[in-house]
Parts: structure tokens; sequence; C-alpha cells
């Protein structure tokens, strides 16, 4: 080869190297990003009703701490009958509330007290209705997330659907 | 050998170039404590590769081998706190070399890049921080994790980051899966990158630097000595403060647990400062230090480059990183003593402590099972026995320290159930408040001790006998105490079927069909307590009466509420508990 070529095949080989070595990242960090974002982009998949009990379970005017019990799955495993949830029931009457004992602000796990509900992490308080108490420093931005409950049949039994909600934001927003 | 290394791999050539290069503006303390960094991160990178030969990612897996790591392999405990120590001595070395560094100027001459490569490495040793913790799984390592994410959630854009951090909506096996694959590759490469930019961007700038007449020293003249001096202490620091200070394991993470989660030391500033701000400002405002840090140090790279021509406009922002720094250390403080004053937080750390403690216990007595750490915890009689209590029975029974106040109690205190205590107790005043004086069984049962209110039945009421009272307590503690050599024709028997089937059930036996009185035989056995948890009404022990909407307050039946296992479970924590408590007055 005469020394005219050298620095036209220079190139050529610079090109090549730099197609194939660009290919081969761009195989790899593809392939990769694709499985290391998939868990990320599943959307919320939606609440799913429990049972917990009948009507008359629950004291009338009163409120009871009830751990959700149902199937789980745990990304590649799946777990049957496994505490879910955790959930605050108040009874008037012939209706039922529930909001769920995870902390709108955080999310650490609220405890019932004599005035309402508190949150041991940054002093979150709620009243017996789940609204944020004001007129003190209040960490969370909303008030306690209220599930639905459905009572049905002649047994009174209770349900509640259980979902999760978006933390640390002023708005509730499911997020399964 | 010299020479064979030599002509293979060039190390004379190398140490010799090491021992010439020029260190711009003369020996640093920055560099030294840069020396120290290194070292840090270099022995925790391999302490970490021994810790990933015994790990184990998945909610199963991961605290059952950390456990396993911590108290069964020989010298794990040693390889875990060395790699804690080294961690968290990188963190206090690398800031030092970054702001020394930062205050010495040995940012100018080209060595921008080198010193932003260093600070960067510094940055990553956070986030090795943030991923290393939640390795464990354990309490603490969980719910650290979910309140950081949390954080970064509530940050602008940060809903994505957070995402793919946890791997879903949730911290579980996928989240330990990525966290392991972030803490165990992709940061240990990206800090090798950033370390390898900041070694080699730093020789050329000072090769080019001492070529363009900048004032300098060989590196062997003062600063190797200070990097080998700084590279011995921080070893020794290391080898030896691990071994008092060891790495925490707490018991298995519990999603559902009360736990009171704090920050550790080195992110504490962050959440001081975060907690400060009015609650709508936190979720944007959370990197405000970094962010300020980090402003503040690019900027000294823009405004300060030669030298030889040093900018006074330096001085404002080396005052400022100064301020931040202060303000960093205060904040660190301040959060801390204050969570030494806090009553309630400790409180919930001698709960943690006291179930960490009972974790070890039934992990070394019984083995993990396949299902990790928190299965064992939630198949322990003493452990899921409470919470069950708690979670079903103490809005209306006291039992020890569980339940509601005495005055808000509407079940009998079952402090002392079981006993004959309990029995004379009932004989004497059956509608005290500790008894079914606040439930809807009040009134039921008459006092055989003392007379009735009525002055009629007064005149015609005589006490029982001491004896006889002795012999039905007797009989009936003798029944909870499960005891198969028991007498079945004790005197006790013989009174109760004479004296006590007006109302209750004596074996399948009672004058009064229709009344609710419980069944007396097997009183106290766990038998008698699952049935009653199962369904009051089926005269196994209560009876149909006593399930009657108009009784307002009634035992609810739990058979389909709670699992058969956990009714066993909870009837023998209830045994247990009740009779080694004294009973309520």
């Amino acid at each position: 080869m005469t020394d005219e070529n050298a620095p036209t095949r220079r190139r050529a080989l610079l090109l090549l190297g730099g197609l194939s070595g660009t290919a081969a990242l761009a195989l790899g960090a593809v392939s990769s990003g694709r499985v290391i974002a998939a868990p990320a982009t599943g959307g919320p998949s939606g609440g799913h009703w429990i049972p917990i009990g009948t009507l008359p379970d629950f004291p009338d005017g009163g409120v009871r701490r009830v751990t959700l019990v149902a199937d789980d799955v745990d990304g590649f495993a799946s777990v049957k009958q496994q505490p879910v949830g955790v959930v605050f029931v108040s009874r008037n009457g012939p209706s039922i509330a529930a909001y769920s004992a995870i902390c709108p602000h955080l999310g650490c796990l609220i405890d019932a007290v004599d005035e309402g509900f508190h949150c041991p992490c940054h002093d979150s308080t709620f009243a017996r209705d789940g609204a944020r108490v004001l007129g003190r420093p209040n960490a969370s931005l909303r008030g306690l997330d209220a599930l639905s409950t459905r009572v049905s049949g002649a047994a009174q039994r209770v349900e509640v659907e259980w979902r999760r909600f978006a933390l640390g934001t002023a708005t509730k927003e499911s997020v399964g | 050998m010299k020479a064979y290394l030599s002509s293979r791999f060039g190390t004379d050539e190398g140490i010799s170039a090491l021992a010439d290069t020029p260190i711009l503006g003369g020996a640093s303390w920055g560099r030294a404590f840069a020396a120290g960094f290194f070292c840090c991160l270099l022995v925790a990178g391999l302490t970490g590769v021994g810790l990933s030969f015994s790990y184990s990612a998945g909610s199963a897996g991961a605290w059952a081998s950390v456990y396993a790591t911590e108290h069964v392999l020989a010298g794990g405990w040693y390889l875990r706190s060395l790699h804690m120590i080294s961690a968290e001595g990188s963190i206090v070395m690398g800031v030092l070399a970054v702001l020394l560094c930062a205050f010495e100027g040995r940012y100018r001459d080209r060595r921008d890049a080198s010193f932003l490569a260093l600070a960067l490495t510094v940055a990553v040793v956070f986030a090795f921080a943030l991923t290393g913790n939640a390795l464990r799984w354990d309490d603490r390592g969980y719910f650290g994790f979910l309140v950081e994410t949390n954080v970064i959630g509530a940050m602008p854009l940060g809903g994505s980051l957070r995402s793919l951090l946890v791997g879903g909506t949730q911290p579980g096996n996928w989240t330990l899966t990525r966290v392991f694959a972030l803490h165990g590759s992709v940061l240990p490469l990206i800090g090798a990158a950033l370390a390898t930019v900041c070694l080699t961007a730093g020789r050329r700038a000072s090769l080019l630097g001492a070529h363009a007449g900048v004032p300098h020293e060989a590196y062997s003249h003062r600063q190797l000595a200070r990097d080998v001096a700084f590279t011995a202490i921080s070893l020794l620091a290391m080898a030896t403060l691990a071994y008092p200070l060891r790495a925490p394991l707490e018991a298995p993470a519990n999603p559902l647990a009360s736990y009171d989660a704090r920050p550790e030391w080195y992110f504490e500033a962050l959440y001081v400062a975060r907690a400060a701000l009015p609650p709508s400002l936190q979720g944007p405002m959370a990197a405000l230090l970094p962010l300020l840090l980090g402003g503040l140090l690019f900027a000294l790279l823009f405004v300060d480059r030669d030298s030889s021509a040093p900018r006074k406009a330096r001085f404002p922002l080396l005052g400022g990183l100064t301020l931040v720094a202060l303000a960093a250390v205060i904040l660190t403080v301040v959060g801390l003593r204050s969570d030494r004053g806090n009553a309630s937080l400790a409180a919930s750390r001698v709960r943690e402590a006291a179930l960490t403690k009972r974790a070890f216990q039934v992990a070394k007595a019984e083995g993990i099972p396949p299902a990790g750490g928190l299965a064992m915890l939630r198949e322990d009689p003493v452990l899921h026995g409470e919470e069950l209590f708690r979670d079903h029975c103490a809005s209306c029974h006291r039992l020890g320290d569980l339940g509601p106040a005495k005055e808000k109690a509407t079940a009998p205190d079952l402090s002392g159930w079981g006993t004959s205590g309990w029995v004379r107790a009932m004989l004497r005043a059956p509608d005290s408040p500790a008894l079914f004086g606040l439930t809807a069984f009040k009134g039921k049962m008459p006092s055989y001790v003392f007379p009735p209110t009525d002055p009629e039945a007064a005149k015609v009421f005589s006490a029982m006998a001491e004896a006889d009272q002795k012999a039905i307590a007797d009989f009936l503690a003798g029944e909870a105490d499960e005891n198969p050599a028991g007498d079945h024709d004790a005197p006790g028997a013989k009174l109760i079927a004479q004296r006590c089937t007006t109302c209750h059930l004596f074996r399948g036996k009672s004058d009064d069909a229709s009344n609710m009185a419980p069944e007396l035989e097997g009183w106290g056995s766990t038998d008698w307590i699952r049935a009653q948890i199962a369904n009051p009404g089926t005269n196994a022990t209560y009876r149909p009466a006593s399930m009657s909407p108009e009784l307002t307050g009634h035992m609810p039946r739990y058979d389909d509420k709670l699992t058969p296992k956990d009714i066993d479970l909870l009837a023998r924590f209830v045994r247990a508990r009740a009779r080694k408590l004294n009973i309520s007055k």
C-alpha cells in the first residue's frame, strides 16, 4: 500500500473502531436500561378489597387499629395471607370510616392517641376525623388518607379498599 | 524480581516518576487528607468485596445473611465493623480534604477537573451510604431508606429517581436487588473512574504547571511523608476502632412496625435543615445544603484559576463555604442532642432493643426459616402473640401493661386469669371494675361473699364457706393447669356441679339452658381459650345467648378474622402471660 492511502485507512479504522465500540456500549446500555427501568415503569395497580370483620365488631363511637391481611406480591415472590397494611377504623352508628395508618408526611406508622392520631417520627398530629391539627407545627401537608369502605350482606361484612398514596404532597394521589 | 517487575511493568520508572511529581504550591494538608480518604475508600471497597461473599440480596435472605455474618461466620463481625468504620471515616476525610483543598487553592492551574473529580467522589460516598444502609434490611436500615427515598421523591424530578431506587412503589425484593447492584457494582465503578480522573488529571496539571513555571516541589520532598502519615493514622484508627464500634444490626425489617426512624449522623444536618423549613417548602428545598456547597465550589473553580494571580473574589466564596460547613456541623450537633433528649424516641429504642434481643435469641435457638427474619418473628409465639393481642384484644381487655386505661376497659382484666386468685375474686365481687363491672355482663353473677343490695334477698343470703371457695378455686386453677392427673372428682368439682350449674354449664350440664354463663370444665386451659377466641357462643365456653346483639360490647367471634394458627398462638400467649401477672385490684 502506498503512503497516500495511510491517512484514509487510519480514518476508516478509527471510524470502524469508534462505531463498534459505540455499538457495544449501546447494546449493553439499552438492554440493561430496559431491565433497570422495568419495575419502576409499572403504574398503580389499583386497590383491592380486604375484609376486616363485621359491623358489630367495631365499637360505636370508637377507633380500632386493624392489620390488613391479604395475599401479596413482593417483587419476584408471592406470599399468601401476609399483613399488607394497617388502618384505623372508626364507626359512627351504621357508617364506618377507615384511614390509612401510613403518615402522609414520610411514611412512618401512626399511633392512635386519646385526641386522635399522632406520628412519632416528626410529630404530625391528626384529629379523630383524620384532619390535620392546625395551630401547632405539623409536618404533614395533608390529613390522614381516607380509604373506601363498604358494608354488605345480612352479616354486615365490612371491607376496606387498601391503597397507597404519594407521600409528602398536599393532595392525595393514589400510587397503587 | 525487581528487574522482572521493572522490565514488564515499568515499576522503577513509575516509582521515580511518582517521587518526582511536582506538587504545585508546595506540600498540602488537603492532599494529605485526600490520601487518607482514598485509603479509607480502598479498605471500604476491599471489605465490601468480602461482605458480598456472605450476602444474599432479597427480603428473605438479607437479614438472615447479615445476621449469620455478624454472629456465625468467624471474623464476620470484624469485617462488618471495619466496613462501617472505613466508610464513615471516608466521609470525614473526604469532606475535610475537599474543604482544605479549596482553602489552599488546590483547584488552580488546570487542577479544576481533578478537584471536581475529588468533590464528586466524596458525593458518591453519600450515595454509597444511602444504598449500603438498606442492605441489612433491619428496621433501622429499612425505615432509614424509606424516609430517605420519600424525601428524594418529594423533590422536583425526584419521583423517577425514587422509583428507580425502590424498584416499584414499596421497598421489597426488587429494591434489594437493585440497591445491591448499585452499592456493589455501579457506584464502585463510578467512584473508581472519578478517583482515576482525579489522580491522572491532577498529575497532568501538575506537570504542565511545573513546566509553565508555577512554584513547586517534588512529591517525595514533604508531601509523601504527610500522605504516608495520614494513611498510617487512618489504617491504625480503622483497625482499632472496629473492635469497640460495631456495625449495627437490629430486628428484621417489619414494614408495619411503628418505628421511630432517625437519620444517620452524616445525614442529620440535611434533615434538621429540611425540618426547619415550612412544610410546603420541605419537598423542593431538601437538597439546599448540598446544592449551596456544590454551587460555591463550582464558582471557586471559575473565579480563581491562576495561582500567580489569585483573585480576591475567592474570599466571599470561601467565607460562604466556611459558613455552610459550620452550619452543617451545628445542625448535626443540634439534631443529635435533641434526639438524645427525646423521651418517646428513647422508649421506642428500648422497645427495638428488646425486639432485637428476642430476634437474636430465636435465630440462635430455632434458626431462621427460608422465608426470612420477619417470618421468623411473625411465628414466634412470644412476639406474634403480643402483636395479635394488641391488634385484636387490647381495645377491650387489659393484660398487664397492654390494653386500654382501666376505666375505659369494656371486658375483664385478664391479668391473673387462670389462677385461683382470679376465681376467688369472681366469687367475692364479679362486678368489680376489673372483672365484669364495666362489661355487658354486669349484674349477671351474684357475689358469694357479700350480701346482695336488695334487703329482701339479703335476709336469705349466706356467704359461701371459705373452705368451699378455696375448693372451687383450686379445682378451676387445676383445670387451667392442664394437669392430666387432676382429680375428676375433687371436692371443687362436686361443689360446682351442686351450686354453680344454676347458671353455668359444667361438663355439658346446666339447670338453665337459656343462660349465658360459660362452661367451667377445662376453664383456663389452652383449648378453652382457643374455643373462646374462635367463637364464644358454642357452649364450649360461653353460650349462644352471650352473642345476642342486644348485649352490646359482648366479645365477638374471631374465627372469621384470624387463621387457626393465629388463634392458637394468641391463646397460648394469653394463657402464659395472664398466669404470670397478679390480678388487678
